[in-house]
């Protein structure tokens, strides 16, 4: 019980600050690589003014289903990504988690001591009974990050996405509280 | 999207040619215990497979 719950290893978890979340957005969306890897829309630049709007309005709608946070590393301070939990049902105790680091800071361990703080929130603070996430068939280095986290494939929607002529599969993955109790020994 | 125990769907769905693509494990809560909640896909070829077959 005498854990930081918002901080890890190499980042920590921050509430969403609007002038700063532009900033970020505004430098990801730049790279078309980012936005392939986020989502299924097609990538589109964004005017600064038009990501504050998106921003604060979805702030201002009062979430309680949406748990936002922006990542900051810890040595530097940078912000470098968001995550968000979304729980679908309470009833059912189930989430979608997503994130998205910015480009520079992929692929160095950021985004799995993220995830490991969001479901640490997730199974011992909000009391969920498993969290599941959607992923990009050619997005291998996020999946090599989830199954660090401890997630397991739980299936693919087959040709989901098409991207240069060519359909990808859209990875499931989930992980349920005793698993993540034995994957990270209780912490 | 189809809970498990809605087992006249899951068969349905088969009669149609879908196939299971991902199970959710232990998705749902009812009546006191966890069920799976599984999705089915069905590609346009093999909808035109299944028609000619």
């Amino acid at each position: 019980m005498n854990h930081d719950l918002f901080c890890g290893e190499k980042v920590r978890l921050v509430a969403i600050d609007s002038d700063q979340m532009t900033g970020l957005f505004s430098q990801a969306f730049r790279d078309s690589e980012f936005s392939r890897l986020l989502d299924t829309g097609p990538a589109r630049l964004y005017s600064s003014k038009a990501h504050r709007k998106f921003i604060e309005e979805e702030l201002a709608a009062d979430k309680p289903n949406l748990f936002p946070f922006m990542i900051r590393t810890i040595q530097g301070d940078q912000l470098i990504g968001e995550i968000d939990l979304h729980v679908t049902e309470w009833t059912h105790r189930d989430a979608f988690v997503g994130i998205g680091i910015v480009n520079g800071y992929q692929g160095r361990g950021y985004g799995t001591d993220a995830m490991r703080l969001v479901l640490r929130y997730a199974f011992t603070e909000l009391n969920l009974a498993r969290v599941t996430l959607n992923v990009f068939e050619y997005n291998p280095r996020a999946i090599r990050s989830y199954e660090k986290a401890g997630f397991k494939v739980e299936g693919r929607q087959r040709g989901f996405i098409n991207r240069e002529g060519k359909r990808y599969n859209l990875i499931y993955m989930g992980i349920l509280y005793d698993e993540w109790m034995e994957h990270n020994n209780g912490r | 999207m189809v809970p498990e125990y809605n087992t006249a769907a899951l068969s349905l769905l088969k009669k149609f040619g879908f196939v299971e693509e991902v199970r959710r494990r232990q998705a749902l809560t009812r009546d006191g215990r966890r069920w799976d909640l599984v999705y089915f896909g069905l590609l346009n070829e093999e909808w035109r497979a299944g028609r000619s077959a």
